[in-house]
């Protein structure tokens, strides 16, 4: 008897939190973006207008070309977070000196403000004052490249910023599988002379299957929401070029305070996200154990 | 492995880590160089000066802003363990219909573009009157590490055998107190370690900080841009800024880099 209630005593308060802070707010988010509410015009109220906001978003091909920014700034920002990632795990699980320090070191990147890190890459990527320009221009690349002001780079420039942030995590969560391998089937491999390249693809790959996975699906979701190295780094431009979902709904809504518009925004981006998420999971073929 | 190689790995490993942390060590060297030093090119290199450090601490809001970012920070690591570790011993002991429905629910608290929860908690923070307090912020913030708290904590509750509860209930222990007495001490490194983790991110948070304060309440996150809206040759302060806003993360997160996997994957990965 006193077992059941606590266990609804304890679970009770986390329940109900998420309840009034999640749950509402999104059934409020839905409300709106059935209704025009614009927060410069007070006067005209918050009628109702159908799929109106919906109709407006899908039908606007700027809203096509920040979904084409959106997806190849996060497979690219994934795919290369993944590789460097995983080459350096594979290092470091070998590395015997030091590991700790090594491990917690690669981190600082992660884990540093969002916000200094995209105030940091500007800097450094100054076309006239960045440190980056004048050692780019020491080995032969035309001096005052504007990385982050030439549509034709911008994106990629956001990605290696990102990429830098984010790689720690990809190695640290495969470094944590390839740690947890048993040692024998490698030693056998190597009896049997079996090549590293093979004993990595047919003993390694399969083993921390799992874990690359998890990486890249947790990578995927953080990608979606990047937002402080946009908004420091290029503010969306230049043009459109760098204008992601998350930037351009965040322009909607409070530059130009249409928050009708933002909230249909939001919520399709939700559950494209989520949809995506979990595709992403039911095409690995093995699913995973995840909890 | 051969020996010689041993050697050039860690050698390796050494050169890739300096680096990579480059732009850090940048940011540091850069906080030390005042005025025009700070963006001269090519580099110069005088000797280091302490006022930046000076101006940033002495000149600027940055007292305020720093007790702000402390309060925020202090009451939802508080508030979010209070919450979660219960809740978090209840999904790890008992059986609870739907359990990995709501594991689902908690990620997509991840997943959901900050954008989503922003424009709702606008516009009732704005109805409520709460735009620029420290409590909207609070309110926000426990709902990014909730999750966190709960699923961390739940795989050290995990961790310890069950046996050790169930003969301190035999002694006419009540379930509470075996969970006040024994769980709790057992799963305690667990407990800090989802602080520190929520902590951490609170601090590190600008999105909804910026969005939600203006001048009463701005924590050091939110601060961070002005130095390059007011004047945009800032440099060396900005960066004397920047060091002094990384430093408790960094402090913290050496204190428990053991479970930073856990830390930043919510549990997902043990």
């Amino acid at each position: 008897m006193e077992e059941k209630k606590l266990k609804y005593i304890f679970l009770l308060p986390v329940f109900v939190f998420l309840l009034a802070f999640i749950i509402f707010p999104l059934a409020y988010s839905i409300y709106l973006s059935f209704h025009r509410c614009g927060l410069t015009h007070p006067e005209i109220g918050t009628p109702f207008v159908g799929i109106g906001n919906y109709w407006e978003l899908l039908s606007s091909p700027e809203f096509w070309d920040s979904t084409l920014k959106t997806l190849g700034f996060v497979a690219g920002s994934v795919l290369f977070s993944f590789l460097l990632g995983l080459g350096l795990a594979l290092s470091l699980v070998r590395v015997t000196r030091l590991k700790e320090f090594f491990r917690t070191a690669f981190v600082i990147p992660t884990i540093m403000p969002p916000i200094v890190i995209g105030l940091l890459w500007r800097f450094m990527l100054h076309p006239h004052l960045g440190i980056i320009d004048y050692l780019l221009s020491q080995v032969g690349f035309p001096p005052h490249m504007a990385w982050l002001g030439n549509p034709s780079t911008a994106l990629f420039s956001l990605m290696v910023i990102d990429v830098w942030e984010w790689m720690p995590l990809m190695m640290l969560i495969m470094l944590a599988g390839l740690m947890s391998i048993p040692k024998a089937p490698f030693e056998a491999a190597k009896v049997d002379g079996l090549s590293r390249w093979t004993t990595f693809r047919k003993l390694t790959v399969p083993m921390i299957k799992p874990m690359m996975i998890v990486a890249i699906l947790i990578r995927t979701m953080d990608a979606f929401r990047t937002f402080e190295i946009i908004y420091t780094g290029t503010k969306g431009g230049p043009g459109t070029a760098t204008k992601t979902w998350e930037f351009f709904a965040y322009r909607i809504g409070w530059e130009y305070f249409n928050m009708g518009l933002a909230s249909a925004f939001s919520i399709i981006m939700l559950f494209l996200i989520i949809g995506l998420c979990m595709l992403l999971l039911r095409s690995f073929r093995r699913g995973v154990q995840i909890g | 492995m051969v020996r010689h190689e041993k050697v050039v790995l860690n050698i390796a490993v050494t050169v890739a880590l300096l680096l990579y942390l480059f732009p850090f060590f940048w940011m540091i060297s850069t906080s030390l160089k005042v005025g025009a030093h700070a963006w001269s090119i090519p580099p110069e290199w005088p000797f280091p000066s302490l006022d930046n450090y000076k101006y940033v601490l002495f000149e600027t809001g940055f007292f305020k802003w720093f007790t702000n970012s402390m309060i925020v920070c202090i009451i939802t690591t508080m508030a979010a363990l209070g919450l979660g570790v219960p809740a978090a011993y209840s999904l790890s002991r008992f059986r609870i219909k739907g359990q990995e429905h709501l594991f689902f629910f908690i990620l997509t608290t991840r997943m959901g573009p900050p954008v989503a929860f922003a424009i709702p908690f606008y516009m009732i923070f704005l109805n409520l009157g709460m735009i620029d307090t420290v409590g909207a912020l609070i309110v926000l913030y426990m709902i990014m590490n909730i999750a966190l708290v709960v699923w961390v904590t739940k795989g050290f509750f995990d961790e310890i055998p069950k046996e050790i509860e169930q003969s301190a209930l035999l002694d006419g222990l009540t379930r509470f107190q075996a969970f006040r007495k024994f769980a709790l001490p057992l799963a305690s490194e667990g407990i800090y370690a989802a602080g520190i983790f929520t902590f951490v991110f609170s601090w590190n948070e600008y999105f909804y900080a910026s969005l939600f304060t203006s001048t009463q309440s701005r924590t050091l996150a939110a601060y961070m841009p002005s130095f390059l809206v007011v004047k945009e040759f800032l440099w060396g302060e900005m960066c004397a800024a920047a060091t002094l806003v990384c430093i408790p993360v960094i402090v913290l997160i050496v204190i428990v880099h053991r479970y930073i996997v856990r830390g930043l994957t919510m549990g997902v990965v043990r």
